[in-house]
């Protein structure tokens, strides 16, 4: 049926690479996610912004399949995740190989980082190559060297992943995701776990990403990178979402009073460098 | 000073018999402990119900009964349920069957320790459940299990005087002997209690330069010079 909508509808555009169709979760009987519905296209980047608690994580994580979703559906590539019929129709959950082979389309960056300590940086990055893409191991570590040069770590390929700085650990996580080549990269607050000062060439990285068209879905708390990278931003508040818009209309105009409230306090704290002289001794005066 | 020469020449074979014997069985009970240790401890992890349950209730008995109790049991009772073992026999598989409960404790509780975020991330990029194990959870687990093994290694060593008492002709054994024919006991339980001491620090040394060299990566100081 989708298909076919697509067919006749929107004619000429390519179905797009996600789309979350009323997805809903419930963990017990709390929901904490309700019909949420949104597409990324190829090279869009899309932003999903809201208070912490919001769902905003889970929702990610319900695309590559982390989270099982009870309600609605996410087609990655028109291809539902998680979920086949059986005989009768009834939707049941797909075998985890079907779910593996669609996850090989979207790479995930991890808050925490979550790379393997044991590995050196190049194997964080080559492995998968070689124990998912069956890539040839010599292939595999001169790819993950390319990668991780573009991510301004060649002199790190031989150290540990303790070894580095929180800032170096979340590229060499942009880089394993990269060397995938992915149709689609998640990133779960890439940037929250990190000295304030560590998160600007996390986000240099990014936004060199969305230059080159990488297709990228970014829960974050940084509305100036938003603002400025995104193609879309996603507000979500207790599950729902609230209002989805281009930056310019959802930071700037936005129709829902909650999300009003929300950036409110954003643009309350950017306003005490907006509005002042760029004087040191007023600056501390106002912190 | 002749007499003690004389002890040296009467009872030195029989000593010496009694060390090879201790290390092997130490050594085979060893081998035998870790492995099926490991495979429990992968069990008690990765396993369903219908695994689990018989495999916690192997580890509840062999921790919760004595060795000498299990030793006992199956050099005695053995035979009236139609097993007839040999002391050696008995001693090895004792000894192994003993501690191979306390190794599935430390597989399981190394298996657990890692985090949940390195699984997820390997489950994010397809890693198939066989990889996340082999690739992402055994090199760590085998890490993280240096230390509790060691101390479990020592306890199995000094175990071993234990098996004496099945008349294992391990050292425990032939000293104790040895003490009943000569009426010495001071200075031959001390020198026992040295051997032992001897090879615990050993093993405690190795155990040490383990932990060191595979937990390289564990430690955030930058790499000498490699």
């Amino acid at each position: 049926m989708r298909e076919g909508m697509a067919g006749a509808g929107q004619s000429l555009e390519a179905p797009p690479l996600i789309e979350v169709a009323n997805v809903s979760k419930w963990f017990g009987a709390h929901r904490v996610l309700s019909a949420v519905s949104f597409a990324v296209r190829r090279s869009e980047v899309v932003c999903i912004i809201g208070p912490s608690g919001s769902g905003k994580s889970t929702l990610l994580r319900c695309i590559n399949f982390l989270e099982e979703y009870q309600e609605g559906d996410v087609y990655v590539r028109g291809k539902l995740i998680g979920y086949a019929s059986d005989a009768l129709g009834r939707r049941i959950r797909d075998k985890e190989r079907n779910v593996e082979r669609l996850r090989r389309d979207i790479a995930m960056v991890f808050q925490q980082f979550n790379l393997w300590p044991h590995m050196t940086v190049l194997d964080n990055v080559a492995q998968p190559l070689i124990l998912v893409h069956r890539k040839r191991p010599r292939e595999a570590r001169e790819l993950a060297r390319q990668v991780l040069e573009k991510v301004g770590l060649a002199a790190k390929i031989d150290e540990y992943p303790l070894r580095l700085s929180g800032g170096q650990q979340q590229r060499v996580g942009i880089a394993r995701a990269l060397a995938v080549e992915p149709a689609v990269i998640l990133f779960d607050e890439p940037t929250s776990s990190l000295d304030p000062e560590l998160i600007g060439e996390v986000l240099q990285v990014m936004k060199e990403l969305a230059r080159e068209g990488m297709t990228m879905v970014i829960v974050t708390h940084e509305m100036h990178f938003a603002a400025e990278v995104a193609d879309r931003v996603i507000f979500l508040d207790h599950g729902v979402k609230v209002e989805e818009g281009p930056p310019k209309e959802l930071f700037f105009s936005p129709k829902s009073e909650r999300t009003r409230r929300f950036l409110e306090t954003w643009v309350e704290r950017n306003s005490l460098f907006l509005d002042r002289p760029a004087g040191g001794a007023q600056m501390n005066s106002v912190v | 000073m002749s007499a003690e020469l004389s002890l040296i020449t009467t009872y030195g074979p029989q000593l010496l018999e009694g060390f090879r014997l201790t290390v092997l069985i130490w050594l085979l009970g060893s081998a035998l402990a870790v492995t099926l240790g490991f495979v429990l401890g992968l069990a008690l992890s990765a396993g369903g119900p219908a695994l689990t349950l018989p495999v916690r209730a192997y580890v509840e008995f062999f921790r919760g009964t004595p060795l000498l109790a299990q030793l006992f049991l199956a050099y005695y009772g053995g035979p009236s349920i139609g097993i007839t073992l040999d002391a050696f026999t008995v001693g090895l598989c004792g000894l192994g069957l003993y501690g191979a409960a306390y190794f599935a404790e430390i597989f399981r509780a190394g298996f657990a320790s890692i985090p949940a975020g390195q699984l997820e991330a390997a489950r994010s990029f397809s890693l198939s459940r066989r990889a996340r194990i082999r690739y992402i959870i055994l090199p760590q687990l085998l890490v993280l299990a240096v230390p509790a093994s060691t101390n479990l290694l020592i306890i199995l060593l000094k175990d071993t005087a234990i098996l004496s008492i099945v008349t294992v002709p391990e050292l425990t054994f032939q000293v104790t002997g040895m003490t009943l024919e000569t009426f010495t006991f001071v200075e031959p339980f001390a020198a026992l209690a040295a051997f032992y001491w001897a090879l615990t620090e050993l093993v405690a040394f190795l155990g040490r330069r383990a932990e060191l060299r595979l937990g390289v990566y564990l430690r955030p100081e930058m790499r000498g010079a490699e």
